[in-house]
């Protein structure tokens, strides 16, 4: 650990060019917070009487308990490069000393969201990967975000002692473990990145040593530049030189000593075999085997000197302590980071238009391409941390550029927030600036750009997220992309009615502590939380009843959102009467082609675009009429969902001024779905005609707007509407005897496998399905009692499907989940009858 | 809840207009010999005399509409007075139709049905509840099988139609059961010029005026026909009135209503009943009702219609621009509460507009889209309107207090009576604005803007750059017409083909022929 005051630690701060913002991902167990809490012990930044105190990344008493991560945490490490090491770096620097703010993010499906606004903040990514199980969905999902932000990754192959222990693969199968993990990296990295992208090549590559190997939990790393350091001098061979040589199909042999470049050759071992892997499989052999004498051999040969009482430990305890002195994890790891990760002023060149919505040419977006501390202040609020003052945050985030300083006065910009309108804006000063050190903060006078800071008095004018400037004319700094959806909801209910407030309080403050989490009020009254999954859920929900509510809560079973979409084109005319019966609107409904609601989902279509070029790619992807879905009138729900209203009307007298009133009708009907009040997905309305009386006075809102809503409605019924459920995408992994457990249990939950392939090289199944979320409950625990608790499912949200059969008769499936969610929401039995909303001419 | 219609109201919606959904109580055209007897005309008679009223305007709800010419014959026929029918209400059939009267020049307004009981200002009113039929051996008998126990603690209300029996109801328990309470019907002592108004203190306090008068009138068998002098009651001194709604009801000291069992007689989906479960949410008990002769115990989702007005409170809060409905003119205090919301509303930064529309319905509502919350003024039964058919939610005055007012905590009860909310009401509280900074909003999911002075300053600044007049409050209703997309009739020179006149639309709106043909459907 190191020491330092406050003023030493802003001092570094100064130095853009020798800080290191970056985060741990990986697949749920890989090992990130094992392997993170080496690199603390090793470099973490303790400022002044602190010390002593340790176990940075563990905040919460759950998370110890369970042995998984939740939150992500922010640590600071500072690291000294030697000189020796220095000319490694190919980014400009400013002197040895680095600061490294690390983030250690949870690797469980669930809670996605929390790596998603870790990598916000950073500009590297160490992607730990389980050398035993490979790369996995999650590290898959992870790693892919971590491109589309434009993040820079480097490997780390982590848990080798498991694959020497316990697999026992013979060296030449090691390496081919590696070296298929590298494969799969890189082929998920050129799928989503370009080669002369402007991160250049990202490909990780152990000869240039942006891999690394080990295990976290014995604190032993190596990068092919420590070996080839050992070598190059007995061999006098260029370290760089030698570590090409270290890897891929170079062998050597030992009698002639002569490197091939080929392998296959008679008495040619690879080099990594011989040079890396022998050592160290010599050490595992001796040590572990008990041969003191060997051991001592090789300890002596390759320069280990063990210390007083670690002399006369046995097995994996001397195993650990004979590695940890040989291959340090700390100054492995340390050095990739220092080397290969880019630093605030490398990566903000080239992140800055993902960043930020405002034209690229302005004041704060060029502060930001250069890193500028003099520039205006541009900052982004990632997440909220819950402090100690109860219903208070810290608002934590980045400074992109300028600095942010105790006192200040800013803009706070909610992610509503367009520039020259007020809404979602606040200016305030800000109370405080503090550094985040795990759980300690530690005030500090102000902040320049390119670290992480935690703001106070800043919460209560954002939700989640917000940007935060000294710029009147700056625009937003993007939102974030969350790669999971809140789709399993669960109602909760104050036991006491009058302990609502506390109940509603307390539902606000769980929004703002978590990313992803979404706390409902229902029109029923129904308050909902909804979450990823059945482990987010859980976790916010004990969180809301003892920590942010404190009360006790009566909560329903877990549900699923579903969605009220159509299958087939209204099979009439609509019309409907205004209640005066002047006036009346004729329209149709038809589903959308497939892809086309995810294309507004992903806002690859968006209610901002230009409407020319909007139905131009409408009409090339989806076969739309080009002269139709110009006149797209709005999206709906929320003005930006998967809903479609088109004016297909020729020449109609009025009709622009009561198209506000039709909007409105159509927010309030694709909000609450015929059927069950279910958002709608999916359905293009289009409107054929319209007849309006002459006078306005007889054609104002009250007689469109509840119309609208009307022939909207009548549509929906006449189009053979249908429900959609969320489905999961489950990934599991289990050896091959519990395949068949695997499918007994999927099929009695109407799920489905897709894909079935085996690690190679390992006895693990990886099975591939998709679920109905609805499904999904208790899903984990039968899968673990039909499979002897040899399969490990990860669950995450993949798209909406179709529930066979036809809602509006009550014996169906979608007939009941109808009928269940009328009940639920307090509505009249039975879906409403056509004759309600269509009027005969 | 609406009716099916309420959209498409067909032409002859207003005469089949559905009172409410109190189905049961609509009734077939009562027969002649019953009609005395119902209407009570012979106690219209007295008073007509008694306080010699020249024109006298009788009030029906719709539900009563049928008898109503042969009760206004009968009057006719023996009274020395001129009388009218008041054709519609303006509000709604609790309401004394004060406006429509005044329209006669009535002295005095006989009002039918159901009924809030609220005073009307300037008219002497009297009430009619039209004397439904009712069992009452049959109602004691369920009762003592309902309670075999004698010294349970029970309250008894009775609604308003079935009031007459309460005497002999009373009678014949009283005597059996040691613990019963029977809610008495209080009906407000006629406004005389001069005089207290009653109907603004609600406190059974003994130092006010107001309380001390009431205390008189209560038990006085000249205005109050149902509760007897003959029952031989004391009112001991451990005996407090508890009033709820139109019933006061005599409770042992230190006891609330919550303690006892209720047990009702009448409709269970009354509005009468709905209100004083939603103020006593934990009150447990039965309902008798005397058309089914049914007996079952209350199992009303309080909690969720709790948690459903709460949602709305949330509504309120999230609100910029606040629609206030008067929907009564003639009860006492009502222009109070209008000036209160008035204040507290703008105190808390939201705008306010006052409609008059008459009878509410979604279509004359939705004519202001620019409202984001309506709150609605009127007497407490009608004062809940839980709907999904109005495009724009709507609330009472207390759901306006309760989003506005730090001082006011929630506490799971909805109070409907507004003038409980002013200053001496039971309900009453010290208004002080809720600092909404920071709060954010669970239905929108956005923080709530209430920053009054960032707000107004810059809006100022907008307004003033552009060429309009006035400076416009930041919420007002000119903001919302500003980003709509239609702005009125725009010349849009060079903007549009220049074309020649052509011949349009001919006939009537409700069938337009369109000459042209070309898009005839």
């Amino acid at each position: 650990m190191v020491n330092f005051t406050i003023d030493q630690i802003r001092g570094i701060m100064d130095k853009k060019a020798n800080i290191r913002n970056m985060s741990v991902i990986a697949h749920v167990d890989h090992g990130k917070s094992t392997l993170t809490d080496s690199l603390v012990s090793k470099a973490g930044i303790i400022a002044g009487a602190k010390a002593g105190e340790a176990r940075f990344t563990d905040t919460r008493k759950d998370e110890q308990e369970r042995c998984i991560t939740i939150k992500s945490t922010a640590i600071s490490l500072y690291y000294e490069l030697s000189d020796t090491d220095m000319p490694w770096i190919k980014q400009n620097t400013d002197g040895n000393g680095f600061l490294i703010n690390l983030i250690d993010s949870p690797g469980h499906v669930d809670f996605s969201s929390e790596v998603t606004a870790a990598l916000r903040v950073t500009d590297g990514a160490l992607v730990v990967v389980d050398c035993v199980s490979g790369v996995c969905v999650q590290t898959e999902t992870v790693l892919r975000q971590a491109i589309s932000e434009r993040i820079k990754p480097i490997v780390f192959m982590n848990k080798m002692d498991r694959a020497l222990l316990e697999l026992q693969l013979d060296q030449e199968d090691l390496y081919q473990t590696f070296q298929r993990i590298v494969e799969s990296v890189n082929v998920i990295i050129a799928t989503y990145a370009d080669e002369d992208g402007p991160m250049g090549n990202i490909m990780v590559d152990p000869q240039s040593g942006t891999v690394g190997f080990g295990s976290g939990l014995h604190g032993w790393a190596f990068s092919l530049k420590q070996f080839a350091e050992m070598y190059s001098v007995k061999f006098k061979i260029d370290v760089q030189k030698l570590m090409k040589r270290l890897w891929g199909d170079n062998s050597f042999n030992p009698k002639t000593k002569k490197w091939s470049k080929t392998m296959g050759g008679e008495g040619y071992v690879r080099g990594f075999n011989q040079f890396i892997l022998d050592p160290i499989y010599k050490i595992f052999d001796s040590v572990m085997n008990g041969k003191k004498d060997k051991a001592d051999n090789i300890m002596e040969k390759l320069g280990i000197k063990l210390k007083g009482d670690d002399k006369d430990k046995e097995g994996k305890p001397l195993l650990k302590t004979v590695m940890r002195t040989w291959l340090p994890a700390g100054d492995t790891l340390l050095q990739m980071i220092t080397i290969h990760l880019p630093s605030p002023v490398t990566a903000q060149k080239y992140r800055c238009e993902l960043l930020y919505e405002g034209p690229p040419d302005d004041e704060v977006a060029l502060a930001i391409k250069n890193c500028d501390p003099k520039g205006h202040l541009m900052m982004y609020i990632s997440k909220m941390v819950p402090t100690s003052d109860k219903g208070r945050f810290y608002a934590f985030g980045r400074v992109f550029s300028g600095r942010v300083g105790t006192g200040q006065k800013v803009r706070i910009m909610g992610p509503n927030y367009v520039p020259g309108k007020k809404e979602d804006l606040y200016q305030k000063p800000i109370q405080r600036t503090i550094l985040m050190m795990g759980r300690y903060i530690e005030a500090i006078e102000d902040v320049p750009c390119g670290n992480i800071v935690g703001l106070v008095g800043v919460d209560q004018y954002l939700v989640k997220t917000g940007t935060i400037t000294t710029y009147d004319k700056a625009h937003n700094m993007k939102q974030m992309k969350f790669s999971v959806s809140p789709v399993v909801r669960v109602a909760v209910e104050a036991k006491n009615a009058s302990e609502l407030p506390k109940l509603v309080e307390g539902l606000k403050r769980l929004a703002k502590s978590d990313p992803m989490v979404q706390c409902i009020i229902e029109e029923s009254g129904e308050h909902i939380v909804a979450g990823a999954g059945e482990l987010h859920l859980e976790i916010c929900l004990k969180d809301l009843e003892e920590d942010h509510a404190g009360i006790p809560l009566k909560k329903s079973d877990p549900v699923v959102s579903y969605r009220e979409t159509v299958s087939a084109e209204s099979d009439r005319m609509c019309l409907s009467k205004s209640p005066n019966k002047h006036n009346r609107l004729f329209m149709r409904a038809c589903p959308m082609p497939d892809g086309l609601p995810e294309d507004i989902d992903n806002q690859k279509v968006t209610p901002r675009d230009e409407p020319k070029a909007r139905a131009r790619y409408l009409a090339e992807n989806y076969e739309f009429d080009v002269n139709e879905v110009r006149k797209i009138w709005c999206f709906g729900p929320d003005v930006n969902g998967p809903n479609i209203l088109v004016d297909c009307t020729k020449a109609v007298q009025y009709l622009n001024e009561i198209k506000d009133s039709v909007v409105a009708g159509f927010q309030w009907a694709s909000k609450e779905g015929v059927m069950c009040e279910e958002n709608m997905r999916g359905i293009r309305f289009n409107i054929h005609d319209v007849t309006l009386h002459a006078d306005a006075i007889h054609r104002g809102g009250g007689q469109i707007i509840p119309t609208a809503r009307r022939v909207l409605y009548a549509c929906a019924l006449t189009a053979s509407p249908r429900m959609l459920e969320p489905v999961y995408l489950v990934e599991i992994q289990c050896p091959e005897s519990a395949v068949g457990g695997i499918y007994g249990v999927l099929n009695r939950r109407r799920g489905h496998v897709f894909e079935e392939n085996q690690t190679p090289g390992t006895p693990i199944f990886q099975v591939k399905a998709y679920l109905p979320v609805n499904e999904s409950f208790g899903f984990t625990a039968d899968l673990r009692s039909n499979t002897g608790g040899q399969a490990f499912p990860q669950a995450v949200f993949d798209h909406w499907q179709i529930l066979p059969g036809d809602p509006t008769d009550p014996s169906t499936k979608p007939g009941t989940v109808v009928a269940d969610t009328r009940k639920r929401k307090g509505l009249s039995e039975g879906i409403p009858s056509l004759e309600k909303y269509f009027d005969k001419l | 809840m609406s009716t099916a219609g309420l959209f498409s109201s067909s032409d002859t919606g207003v005469l089949e207009r559905k009172d409410e959904l109190l189905s049961s109580e609509i009734q077939a055209k009562t027969t002649l010999e019953r009609i005395d007897e119902v209407y009570e005309i012979p106690r219209c008679l007295e008073f007509i005399k008694e306080h010699a009223c020249g024109k006298v305007a009788l009030q029906f709800p719709d539900y009563m509409l049928a008898d109503s010419v042969q009760v206004a014959k009968r009057l006719q026929s023996q009274a020395n007075a001129k009388i009218f029918l008041l054709a519609d209400t303006s509000y709604g059939s609790y309401d004394v139709d004060e406006v429509a009267a005044k329209h006669v020049q009535a002295d005095l307004v006989v009002h039918y049905g159901k009924s809030s009981l609220t005073t009307s200002a300037s008219i002497k009113t009297l009430f009619v509840f039209g004397q439904r039929e009712i069992d009452k051996e049959k109602l004691c008998l369920t009762f003592e099988k309902t309670y075999p126990h004698v010294n349970d603690k029970i309250l008894l209300i009775i609604q308003l139609a079935w009031s007459y029996a309460t005497e002999y109801i009373q009678k014949t328990l009283q005597p059996k059961y040691s613990n019963l309470k029977v809610a008495q019907v209080e009906i407000p002592r006629q406004p005389e010029p001069g005089k207290l108004d009653l109907g603004l203190c609600t406190n059974t306090c003994s130092e006010c005026q107001a309380c001390q008068t009431r205390q008189g009138v209560v038990g006085d068998s000249t205005t109050d026909k149902t509760t007897s002098d003959s029952i031989d009651i004391k009112r001991p001194s451990d005996i407090q009135f508890y009033r709820t709604g139109c019933y006061e009801i005599p409770l042992d000291k230190d006891t609330s209503v919550e303690a006892y069992n209720l047990f009702y007689v009448g409709n269970i989906e009354s509005e009468t009943f709905r209100n004083f479960i939603l103020l006593h949410p934990k009150v447990k008990g039965h309902v008798f009702d005397p058309v089914t002769l049914n007996c079952s115990s209350i199992s009303m989702p309080v909690n969720k219609m709790l948690m459903k007005r709460y949602y709305i409170v949330e509504q309120v809060k999230d609100a910029r621009t606040v629609g206030i409905l008067v929907g009564t003119m003639g009860m006492a205090g009502y222009s109070s509460i209008l000036d209160h919301l008035k204040k507290i509303l703008s105190q808390s930064g939201k705008k306010a507009y006052t409609f008059v529309v008459g009878k509410l319905n979604p279509q004359k509502l939705a004519n202001f889209p620019e409202i984001d919350v309506f709150v609605l003024v009127a007497c407490p039964e009608e004062s809940l309107i839980d709907s999904t058919e109005y495009y724009k939610p709507i609330c009472t005055p207390y759901e306006v207090e309760l989003a506005c007012n730090a001082n006011r905590e929630w506490a799971a009860v909805a109070p409907l009576d507004f003038r409980e909310l002013l200053p001496g009401g039971r309900h009453f509280v010290e208004f002080k604005p809720s600092c909404g900074e920071g709060d954010m909003s669970l239905i929108t999911g956005k923080t709530r803007a209430f920053d009054q002075t960032s707000a107004s300053s810059t809006d100022v600044e907008v307004k003033n750059t552009e060429t309009s007049l006035s400076i416009f409050h930041p919420f007002a209703a000119a903001r919302f017409y500003s980003e709509r997309s239609w702005k009125g009739l725009e010349q849009k020179l060079g903007e549009t083909p220049v074309m020649k006149a052509k011949e349009g639309r001919s006939g009537l709106p409700i069938s337009y022929s369109i000459s042209t043909g070309s898009a005839s459907r």
